[in-house]
């Protein structure tokens, strides 16, 4: 290479050099103040974005960003796990199942939100669903979630039908509905976890008469063999032979199944309240719908809600690098006014302390039902079943188990689990 | 010498480092995490020694994993191949218009994701918004439901088998073609001035010539088969209830859904036994077909 190479190359390089080391115009302003990029907070999460709720926060804190990441809910928990297992968590997220959350306590993943002044603002019995074994509290109840059965209206009144508040008197409508050559429900079952809104769900129902019941399989106290159990499996298949399940459901989303309702296809759809907000802005109902309790009980035995807290339980990850900020979010999130709105834009249950969510027309009817009821917490099968649970069930829509079998299979499978635990 | 090996040695290592850190590593690893009870949500793991193992041969969905992937694996790796040898030979021997842009038709779903590829098939064949549903509306058919093929077990695993047969017939056809084009015209003009008409010519000449072509495309096939995953879980999930499942959505259902690493990795160390097991009969038996021209 000759000199002149040679300087033109140094040259090069030195401007390489100058230029990657000096400041870009556009970092400062005219004023002379730094433009500093604002800190990103990532909140990965299953519910419906609360876009207006973000806007808000983040015109309020131009030095803090919160983006949202929606992660579907049958994908969420093992999402969330891998994520935080390879350190590449993100910054706010929802736990996810009693277990899974007494497990993040324990490995000390969840900043501890006990002592902050602003947990004064949520309801007390929402407080005492989220406190850890430990005693204290990793996160802020941002909502609450219950499970009911969404109807048409229109549907009822055409054939004079009450709201069902028992087993017996909702079969009786579903006898009617049939007879009519309409659908009594759809589920989409073909997502897993809408196996457990066939009829009725076998933990919710058994947890309704004793709300420490499914804690107690983790124990081997309890099986899903047990005579009460198996009953509630053969109500599920009389439901199932009845024909009181729409014809295709197995094959259905749950988000096809929300359109067919929407379509006047079936009369009811159990879920939870936060359908509404995810599913309805894709396929709104062209009629009056309402909600009501599942009617879970038996005749003479009280009618309650399945509502919980867990699911909507969001926290801080330990290792996230912007700690701080993620405080100033929860704290601003925790005012009243700010979790009313919440609960209005995502159409769920306010937790704020005497603040009854009544702007938003779903919210209102929500927070009315169940001010109606006597709440139980919603409790889950053992994490270790999950598929399995939800599997049994598609099993007895397509006749392959009877509901003695997929109780007996159930059970195998959380023996196999158990077993391995005292090895 | 010497020195030879050590150049050859620093030129392989690259390769080989990357080989240890994205292959050796995460095997070994998964292999001790399948005697552990690691549950991939705590950092605890706790060694339970062939628990996992005995638990698996007990689990009856097992069989059916195993059932249903050998079922895909013989007819898709079958129907692949004579789907790829048919289209190569066609457009091999033929004078077929448009022979340049039928190549690129065929080959170009094998460029797709498999996500993707699920979806779309999944979205054709949907019997209550899909495209299918179009055609049955239009020759008024009442009950959609009955044409949904995902509802029944054996046609759904079926529709996975066509699914999987489609996407990669058009990749086969390429190996084929390639097979195709290497074998001298001389051979065909000998048995042609032999007396032997086309049918002879294919199964005298062309078939031995393209062994090396099957070993490979059959080899191919039946790692992708046994491995048969992402088309599965998007059309059907395993499902309904387990009929559908294979050895990839079952290891997935138990080590992410069911948080049950351990088990989860014993599987998986299972599915690579089986895929070392098979594959290695399978290339030792196509060698001996093998002729050399």
């Amino acid at each position: 290479m000759g000199n002149k190479a040679r300087m033109v190359s140094i040259a090069l390089s030195a401007m390489l050099v100058l230029s990657a080391c000096a400041s870009h115009p556009s970092e400062k302003s005219t004023t002379g103040q730094s433009q500093e990029e604002p800190v990103v907070l990532k909140w990965a999460y299953w519910q419906a974005e609360p876009t207006g709720v973000l806007e808000k926060f983040n015109q309020e804190h131009p030095g803090i960003r919160v983006e949202y990441e929606l992660i579907s809910s049958d994908q969420y928990i093992n999402t969330m796990n891998v994520r935080l297992l390879s350190g590449e968590g993100p910054d706010i997220f929802e736990p996810r199942y009693v277990d899974n959350y007494a497990t993040l306590v324990e490995e000390k993943r969840l900043v501890d939100m006990t002592d902050e002044p602003y947990m004064a603002n949520y309801n007390e019995d929402a407080i005492d669903m989220i406190t850890a074994p430990d005693g204290r509290v990793y996160g802020i109840p941002v909502d609450a979630i219950a499970w009911l059965m969404f109807y048409n209206k229109d549907i009822f009144a055409q054939y004079n039908l009450a709201v069902p508040t028992n087993w017996e008197e909702f079969l009786d409508v579903c006898q009617t509905l049939k007879e009519n050559g309409i659908a009594p429900t759809i589920q989409g079952c073909k997502d897993l976890n809408q196996n457990q809104f066939v009829g009725f769900d076998i933990v919710q129902a058994r947890n309704q008469q004793d709300s420490t019941w499914s804690g107690k399989l983790e124990t081997g106290e309890v099986k899903f063999t047990d005579p009460d159990i198996l009953e509630l499996y053969q109500r599920k298949e009389d439901f199932i032979n009845k024909g009181y399940l729409y014809d295709g459901s197995i094959g259905l989303t749950f988000i096809q199944s929300w359109q067919l309702f929407c379509e006047g296809k079936a009369a009811m759809n159990a879920g939870g309240n936060w359908y509404s907000a995810q599913a309805f802005p894709q396929a709104k109902p062209d009629f009056n719908y309402g909600v009501m309790a599942i009617p879970m009980n038996m005749k003479g035995e009280e009618q309650k809600i399945p509502y919980g807290v867990m699911s909507s339980l969001i926290c801080i990850n330990s290792a996230s690098r912007h700690l701080e900020e993620a405080k100033v979010f929860f704290e601003w999130l925790s005012q009243p006014e700010n979790l009313k709105l919440y609960a209005e834009e995502l159409q769920s249950i306010c937790t704020a302390k005497d603040i009854v969510s009544d702007d938003s027309e779903q919210a209102a009817m929500y927070s009315q039902l169940i001010s109606q009821y006597e709440k139980y917490p919603i409790l889950t099968q053992p994490t270790g079943i999950t598929a399995d649970y939800h599997k049994v069930v598609q099993d007895m829509i397509i006749g392959n188990k009877t509901g003695e079998q997929a109780a007996q299979e159930i059970q195998n499978k959380l023996d196999a689990i158990l077993s391995q635990r005292q090895e | 010498m010497k020195k030879q090996r050590l150049t050859a040695f620093l030129f392989l290592l690259p390769a080989i480092l990357l080989f240890i850190i994205v292959f050796a590593i995460p095997t070994i690893g998964g292999i001790y995490y399948s005697f552990t009870d690691w549950s991939g949500m705590t950092r605890n793991v706790r060694l339970i020694g062939l628990s996992n193992y005995r638990r698996l041969f007990q689990d009856p969905v097992f069989y059916i994993s195993v059932r249903n992937t050998l079922i895909i694996c013989v007819i898709v790796v079958v129907l692949r191949n004579v789907a790829g040898l048919w289209l190569a030979n066609t457009l091999h021997t033929r004078n077929v218009f448009g022979k340049g842009y039928l190549k690129a038709v065929f080959f170009i779903p094998s460029l797709l994701s498999s996500i993707v590829v699920g979806y779309t098939w999944l979205y054709i064949l949907n019997v209550h918004n899909g495209i299918f549903s179009y055609f049955l509306k239009a020759f008024q058919v009442e009950n959609l439901t009955k044409f949904d093929v995902f509802l029944n077990p054996v046609i759904a695993i079926l529709t996975i088998c066509f699914v999987l047969i489609w996407q990669f017939s058009g990749y086969n056809m390429t190996i084929y073609l390639s097979g195709l084009q290497s074998i001298p015209k001389s051979l065909y003009e000998a048995a042609d001035i032999d007396g032997a008409n086309r049918i002879q010519q294919f199964r005298y000449v062309t078939l031995p010539l393209i062994v090396p072509s099957i070993t490979v495309c059959t080899f191919l096939n039946l790692i992708g088969c046994l491995k048969t995953f992402e088309e599965v879980y998007v059309m059907t999930k395993g499902g309904p209830g387990n009929a559908t499942e294979t050895i990839g959505t079952f290891m997935y259902n138990s080590a992410f859904n069911g948080l049950q690493m351990g088990y989860g990795t014993a599987i998986s160390t299972i599915l690579f036994l089986g895929i070392l097991v098979v594959t290695t009969i399978q290339l030792k038996a196509s060698r001996r077909m093998e002729v050399q021209i």
